[in-house]
């Protein structure tokens, strides 16, 4: 199984006409997504593959037999529009793949996904891949089995290239994914790690999680306190890289905007720490996950790792 | 972040419900005692730098006459702040203060909002005040900042019952300004009350939202980028990226350069970026810069920008790694790569480069490659760390 998106997900794709998006689109298609519908102002009645386009979220809610996730290829100025679009028509799933989004718009999407009680992905999201069954975005592009492989550990990052990167150290290690999701590394975004993980925590083929973290924020700070508290009971693998992004002049930033440690706040020295007082196992080199992942695995089903399922 | 200076800040809070004292830019003590003149003589002269702090180094003064003012600007103009060389001055007139707050706004990671902070205890360093002088809201971005919410958090925080009014219309007025504004940090520090009972803006600092300037084209027009974050003048390198990122917008680049680093780096991906950092930083290694571009056509950009980094003279090495979801074709970067190599005039046999870019098209980009045997390049056959580890290696090589 997976979270947020099957093979039976009916997604909606807003953007559809752009170049990127015919591009995923067809790979999306490949994978087994279920794409009914895309939105583009203006380009009502033309099909991008077998997709039918309307001009708005509304019109094709109304013409298909609904829609369960929208994916939005939009650029960033235009985002948030799209976001509140697709939120206002109710779409349960809603995941923004722009970078460079405006704290503001951001901050009015985050808002209004929880208003409408709608899981907002991103933005500055890679995207969703549920190995074997269906992808959003751009996961894996048009060769998402070199890195993705169908299995039971839950994978969620902060970085989405980072984020593929190890599914297929994971991939490569034996160990296959249920759902990877790119939550973006954004300091505004709609879904956290504990969102995700909560969901992960819920799926009965999910056995552990795997969490790809950065500095700043309070992400991995909420993801300790919910372990902590039993929210999270799954056993969890988690990497955090930025030592020497720590070591530099407080505030600066290399490549995420959320990735900041600003007067020792946000240090991944710090969450580190705090996630293993939690009981999270907090590996020191990004090689050591699949490593880390199999001996967890291993602890809650002795009997299964022995035969080399996973 | 983009920095808006002092001057320009306060023209635009010009017309809410605070006053704003009038100011000049002058770039002599000469100038500079003509506008205190203007100004009524008591004047404050303060050091026009994108830095934060200014105080600190002397770069704020008050003066109490046109002969001061010029005096005290002269002994400003020449400072050197922060590594910014001070080469105009702010001479603004003096306000009848009565007490100082201290006002901010900025998004915040804990509250997934904008976040406005107030403390009574103003015209210090915020990072000093304890917790319990600051008093803080969170604010919704989609609607005004009502008046009643200003009040609320201006009792909270414990202003005094006579001054309520005032003080609250102006905090009102500043949080919405930010927002319309798109601020990333809003700073007025000191926030004033003054004898004739109005409420000044003596301190204003702006760093707008660098993903909003397409939105204040007056604003983007005059904002510095990037100096914010790193606390002092852009490199010569870190100038290059910008011109090249304004003239070549495609493929956005962000470069910083480390003066006491000398391997050069180019990672694509934030995550990639990091991870790569630290197995250099851990292996005794510095880097000489940080680098991110996201994904595009832009063999021509990518090429420019390897070429300069190659040009350091200090550089003893060069890393270009990706990670293996990268959507852009890999010979797009090393076509870029090799025109750059060519483009050097460098004893190859003594500079390792280190290419780790799995993707569309690697196997092409092998072949490419291939005319340069002291380039390693590898796909998805080693680790970002592995291919690291394999340049420190060649590195320990080098000098034996």
């Amino acid at each position: 199984m997976s979270i947020l998106l099957d093979g039976k997900t009916r997604v909606l794709v807003q953007g559809i006409t752009g170049w990127t998006a015919r591009r995923h689109v067809k790979y999306m298609l490949d994978y087994g997504t279920t794409v009914v519908a895309g939105v583009s102002p203006g380009r009502s009645g033309h099909r991008v593959e077998t997709v039918p386009v309307f001009d708005t979220v509304e019109e094709a809610v109304s013409s298909t037999d609904g829609i369960d996730l929208a994916v939005s290829f939009v650029p960033a100025a235009l985002a948030k529009d799209a976001a509140m679009e697709a939120i206002d028509a109710g779409i349960p799933t809603v995941v923004s793949l722009a970078e460079g989004v405006p704290f503001r718009d951001s901050i009015s999407m985050v808002h209004q996904a929880r208003e409408h009680r709608v899981q907002l992905i991103g933005p500055n999201s890679q995207g969703i891949i549920s190995p074997g069954e269906a992808k959003v975005g751009g996961s894996g592009g048009d060769l998402p089995g070199r890195m993705f492989t169908p299995g039971s550990v839950g994978v969620v990052s902060r970085s989405g290239g980072m984020g593929a990167e190890t599914c297929w150290l994971l991939s490569r290690e034996g160990v296959g994914q249920t759902t990877y999701v790119a939550i973006g590394g954004e300091l505004i975004s709609g879904a956290g790690f504990v969102e995700i993980a909560e969901r992960f925590e819920r799926d009965t083929d999910t056995r552990a999680i795997v969490c790809f973290g950065e500095a700043g924020g309070v992400r991995e700070e909420l993801l300790a306190e919910a372990v902590s508290d039993g929210r999270i009971r799954k056993p969890i693998v988690a990497f955090i890289p930025g030592d020497f992004l720590e070591s530099c002049p407080s505030g600066m930033s290399f490549g995420h905007a959320g990735a900041v440690v600003s007067e020792g706040r946000g240090a991944p020295s710090a969450k580190r720490r705090i996630l293993e007082l939690a009981g999270v196992v907090v590996v020191k080199k990004w090689s050591h996950i699949a490593a880390a992942t199999r001996e967890v695995l291993r602890d809650i089903e002795p009997e299964l790792s022995a035969s080399g399922a996973t | 972040m983009a920095v808006v200076l002092e001057p320009a800040v306060k023209a635009r809070l010009a017309g809410l419900r605070f006053v704003v004292p009038e100011g000049r830019v002058c770039e002599s003590g000469q100038s500079a005692s003509q506008a205190a003149r203007d100004l009524g003589e008591r004047v404050v002269v303060k050091a026009l730098v994108p830095t934060g702090r200014k105080g600190v180094g002397g770069g704020v003064r008050i003066a109490s006459s046109a002969m001061e003012a010029g005096e005290h600007s002269e002994a400003i103009l020449g400072m050197t702040l922060n590594g910014f060389p001070v080469t105009q001055v702010y001479v603004e007139r003096q306000l009848e203060i009565e007490d100082e707050f201290y006002f901010a706004v900025m998004p915040s990671g804990v509250h997934q909002t904008y976040e406005v902070v107030f403390s009574v205890h103003g015209g210090v360093n915020i990072e000093e005040l304890g917790a319990d002088h600051i008093v803080s809201m969170c604010v919704d971005p989609d609607r005004e900042f009502p008046d009643y919410q200003a009040r609320k958090l201006a009792h909270r925080a414990g202003v005094e019952s006579a001054q309520i009014r005032v003080v609250s219309s102006a905090i009102a007025d500043l949080v919405n300004f930010a927002i319309r504004n798109d601020a990333q940090l809003f700073e007025v520090n000191p926030l004033v009350t003054l004898t004739d009972g109005n409420v000044g803006v003596a301190g204003a600092m702006l760093s707008v939202d660098e993903s909003a300037l397409f939105r204040h084209p007056d604003m983007a027009a005059i904002a510095l980028r990037g100096v914010d974050s790193l606390g002092r003048p852009l490199t010569d390198l870190e100038l290059h990226a910008r011109r090249l990122n304004e003239e070549i917008p495609e493929g956005d680049m962000r470069l910083i350069e480390f003066d006491q680093g000398d391997i050069g780096f180019l990672t694509l991906g934030g995550g990639c970026g990091l991870v790569a950092l630290d197995a250099l930083a851990a292996s005794g290694e510095m880097p000489a810069t940080a680098f991110d571009m996201t994904s595009g056509n832009i063999e021509e950009k990518f090429f420019r920008i390897t070429a300069a980094v190659l040009s350091l003279p200090r550089l003893r090495a060069l890393f270009v790694g990706g990670n293996i979801s990268a959507m852009t074709p890999v010979p797009i970067r090393t076509r870029g790569l090799i025109r750059a190599l060519r483009h050097c005039d460098r004893d190859w046999s003594n500079f390792p480069v280190v290419v780790r870019l799995p993707g569309p098209q690697d196997e092409e980009a092998a072949r490419l490659l291939e005319e340069f045997p002291h380039v390693d390049f590898f796909t998805d056959d080693v680790t970002i760390e592995g291919a690291v580890e394999r340049l420190v290696q060649r590195l320990k090589g080098v000098s034996a």
